[in-house]
């Protein structure tokens, strides 16, 4: 007997499969598929979505937009099949088409939603799953088990959990709030380039960061946790927050409320660390400007260098899509989340 | 102080992803030149913007005329604001550029301006952070080559690999590459002489393109193309590099080059030796340069007057119409001798001497004012060995080929017979299309881009070296020689053709250029 699922499964089947015939005059649309999207949001998922379109397109990928919606009966299952085609640049043309499928499941359907998905997606492609704003977590849990890649936000998610699901996963994760922080990993570690500075990283005396204040969550920004946590890992500190010599490093993380700068996007961090003959100070901050970085380095070894970088404007669809194309591995994500989660437990 | 590499300290790891060029300054000589303008800032502009290049980063112009640096700056940026692939400009990552941009000027043998280049590279270190990391760009005539890679060293600022101070010091060299054999192992002398083989990058173009870097991919990256690359599987191999623009301006360049050294003898032999070589033993460097040149050597030699008459056929194009305009024969472009027997055409039928090639013919052409602009690569597969179906069409008997399509459109395409749906059994070739710009939605990075990048990283795979080179030359030059001494005639064609007909009799057998 055929279940009101079933029945919607084979209808979305269908279109999927009509989707790509020829049309009156013969044409068929060009299209190409590179990977399975699975994208998960709860009800306001409206900048979510738009994010995801402009990585679906960067991407070819044929994307499931999944969300749980309590209005609908709870075995009930709508789903919507479209084209969406990108056009030639300056020109109406289609330049090549993926295949768009929404889903809303009943509060029962969810937990099926692994098994769904799997008649739906082109099984010869990977999976990625990319977990949005007030992504359910019962869906998420079911469907990152099958993914082979897994996009996170622990902006989004939170820290902890993110480093949960890091740690459930096999799959490859990717968090969208550390990797907003490579900019500022990077120009951390620039500083210690210098051979006559680098053994100061056994020596971190102190580390403040500085983000934008947040009106909607409380607590510590993810940016500015995840920078911390990249650095203990790294260094080898104790989840108390001692170097590896057993001397406190002294971390602060403070909010203020800036303009023109995303909630929780970083606004400085400041090192201090000691050498044989005196203190490193490093600095890194973001202008007033919001579109620079300064660098700014004072030890006895040098006169004082000060740089400025160009830091681009954040755009979540690049930044998701890099995420995915990224062949790295993502050891050092893992390793920092599970000094995060350690230290928070510790805190 | 000494400088250690980036990967030792901690907080490197992973921090560098695709940011793995270790801090560096580019230095262009022939910086007010037309390659500088139109591809190589182009190429830097790109690099920057998709945050490829280090955050200490630098960028030195010399050339001779007289400019400051800003007005060095205001020139770059208005080539970059003209052929920029990604537009329009971003003011940020440009004015980020600009702030490491500077101009020494100066005449190529002229050693004080090297010891200015050298104040500025120092400079630039302090500002930058860029540690002593150093590639020169020759974008140059090829006579300033020697003089420039001297100059350098005796002003110390190219040291050998391992001594000195400065982490590496490197020196792209831009084709022509010598103009006869003699030529180029004279450079080769030359420049070994004064630098290690591994601080040489020898560019040509054709490398850092998508497509030949796929072809590698394919063959190696896959197991079920390797089986079948081999005689016992392919007939033939065609090789087509056509343009159909003509001289652009360019009839003095041409009427002392010619397209035999212009095109054949580095990017259609580089895409020969590509589908020739056997699988490298690891990829890197000099593993896949071995094979190349293995291939390279497996050539047969096409020597004597008679060899060449029947194995290559030279043509130059007369008037004709291309893409709806009517265009003038080669010799009424301008600077173009009236009387002119330089090649605007090369069609030859190769031989690779190896177990893998014997017997399979390969058809290399490339000209001038052809057809349309492509560059494609196509194994034709043997025929059927006994036909089931009604094979009348000529190409059903030979129904399987690969063609690896390198420009524009970069690509792939498998030929193979299909089944016309319906109730008898009648067949029709298809094509299973594959590109690039469509399956990953993303444009090709320019080669320049690409080859810029690995050469600032250290990775010479995609350079020429220096036996490949030589190799090249000693399978051009005795055919050009005949040439020269005009012991075979010069074939002639209409301009908007597929070449002279004299071409289309080198095949052998039933073999025909296929219409790209
Ligand atoms: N253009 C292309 O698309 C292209 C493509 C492939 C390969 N190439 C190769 O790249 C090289 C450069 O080509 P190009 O078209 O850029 O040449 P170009 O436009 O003629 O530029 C030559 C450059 O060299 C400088 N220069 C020449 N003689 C000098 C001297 N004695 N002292 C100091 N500077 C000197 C010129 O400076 P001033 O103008 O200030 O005197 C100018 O910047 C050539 O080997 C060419 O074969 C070019």
């Amino acid at each position: 007997m055929n279940t009101p699922v079933s029945d919607a499964l084979g209808r979305i089947e269908r279109e999927l499969r009509a989707l790509w015939q020829p049309d009156e005059t013969g044409n068929t649309k060009p299209h190409a598929t590179t990977l399975n999207l699975v994208a998960l949001h709860g009800q306001d998922g409206c900048a979510f979505l738009e994010t995801l379109e402009d990585v679906a397109a960067r991407l070819g990928a044929r994307t499931f937009v999944v969300n749980v919606d309590g209005r609908l009966e709870p075995w009930a299952l709508e789903g919507d099949v479209s084209a969406v085609c990108r056009l030639e640049p300056g020109s109406l043309r289609e330049a090549v088409c993926a295949e768009r499928v929404t889903l809303r499941f009943g509060s029962m359907v969810g937990k099926r939603a692994a098994s769904i998905l799997d008649s739906l997606v082109e099984s010869s492609l990977p999976t990625v799953v990319f977990a949005g704003p007030g992504a359910p977590a019962s869906v998420l849990d079911a469907l990152a088990g099958a993914a082979g890649a897994l996009v996170i936000d622990s902006a989004e998610l939170g820290v902890t959990r993110a480093a949960e699901l890091a740690q459930r996963q096999s799959a490859q994760v990717h968090d969208l709030a550390f990797i907003r922080t490579r900019r500022w990993r990077e120009m951390l570690a620039r500083v210690f380039d210098e051979p006559a500075l680098a053994p100061a990283l056994g020596r971190v005396r102190g580390l403040r960061v500085l983000h934008a204040e947040r009106t909607e969550h409380r607590g510590a920004s993810a940016e500015a946790e995840l920078l911390v946590a990249w650095l203990g890992a790294r260094l080898g500190w104790t989840p108390g927050l001692s170097d590896a010599a057993g001397q406190a490093v002294e971390v602060s993380i403070e909010s203020q409320a800036r303009s023109g700068v995303i909630p929780g996007c970083m606004l400085s961090v400041a090192l201090t660390a000691e050498l044989p003959a005196g203190r490193l100070s490093a600095r890194v901050e973001r202008d007033a400007d919001g579109e620079h970085l300064s660098w700014t380095v004072e030890s006895p070894h040098a006169p004082t260098q000060v740089r400025r970088f160009a830091t681009p404007r954040r755009d979540d669809a690049e930044l998701v899509e890099r995420a995915i194309r990224s062949f790295q591995a993502d050891q050092l994500l893992r390793e920092t989340l599970a000094f995060a989660r350690s230290w928070k437990a510790h805190a | 102080m000494t400088t250690l590499p980036p990967t030792s300290n901690p907080l490197r790891a992973g921090v560098l992803e695709d940011l793995s060029v270790d801090p560096c300054v580019l230095v262009i000589f022939g910086a007010s030149g037309d390659l500088t303008g139109r591809k190589l800032l182009p190429g830097v502009y790109a690099l920057a913007k998709n945050r490829m290049l280090p955050s200490a980063f630098g960028l030195v112009g010399f050339a001779r005329r007289p400019m400051t640096d800003s007005e060095l700056c205001a020139k770059m940026r208005g080539a970059v604001d003209k052929y920029a692939r990604q537009k329009p400009v971003d003011d940020l990552v440009w004015d980020d550029l600009a702030r490491g941009m500077r101009y020494v000027q100066g005449a190529f043998d002229d050693a004080a301006a090297y010891e200015k280049l050298r104040v500025t590279l120092d400079e630039l270190d302090r500002q930058r952070g860029t540690r002593g990391g150093r590639t020169f760009y020759l974008a140059v005539p090829p006579d300033a080559v020697r003089t420039i890679v001297e100059n350098l060293v005796r002003a110390g600022l190219c040291p050998p690999p391992g001594t000195g101070s400065a982490p590496y010091a490197r020196v792209i060299v831009e084709k022509p590459f010598g103009v006869d054999l003699a030529s180029a192992k004279q450079l080769n002398r030359d420049l070994l002489g004064l630098l290690d083989e591994r601080q040489v990058f020898r560019i040509d173009h054709y490398l850092g393109k998508e497509t030949v870097q796929n072809l590698l991919v394919l063959r190696f990256g896959n197991t079920i193309f390797e089986p079948i690359w081999n005689r016992n599987h392919v007939s033939h191999v065609e090789l087509t590099v056509a343009e159909h623009i003509g001289m652009e301006g360019r009839g003095k360049f041409y009427e002392q080059t010619g397209l035999m050294r212009d095109i054949v003898q580095n990017h259609a032999l580089q895409l020969l030796s590509l589908v020739a070589m056997e699988a490298p033993v690891a990829w890197d460097a000099d593993a896949v340069r071995d094979e190349k040149v293995k291939a390279l050597r497996a050539l047969r030699p096409i020597r004597t007057a008679e060899e060449v008459q029947r194995h290559a056929v030279r043509g130059q194009y007369d008037g004709g119409v291309v893409r709806g305009d009517a265009v003038p024969g080669y010799r009424e472009e301008p600077d173009v001798a009236k009387d002119s027997s330089v090649e605007t055409y090369v069609a030859i039928a190769a031989r690779v001497d190896n177990w893998r090639w014997a017997d399979v013919p390969f058809y290399l052409r490339a000209g001038k004012r052809l057809g349309k602009r492509v560059t494609e690569i196509a194994l034709h597969f043997k025929p059927l060995p006994h036909p089931l179906f009604d094979t009348s069409a000529m190409s059903l008997r030979q129904p399987n080929s690969l063609v690896l399509r390198i420009q524009p459109d970069e690509g792939i395409a498998l030929r193979f017979a299909s089944k016309v749906p319906g109730q008898g059994v009648a067949m029709r070739d298809v094509a299973m299309d594959f590109r690039y710009g469509t399956a990953f939605g993303h444009e090709s990075p320019e080669a320049y881009e690409r080859l810029l990048l690995d050469a600032m990283r250290g990775d010479a795979t995609l350079f020429t070296r220096h036996d490949e080179v030589e190799a090249q030359w000693a399978f051009v030059d005795p055919i050009s020689g005949a040439w020269r001494e005009d012991r075979v005639p010069l074939a002639r064609y209409p301009a908007g053709g597929w070449g002279p007909a004299e071409g289309d009799a080198l095949m052998q057998g039933d073999h025909r250029w296929s219409k790209p």
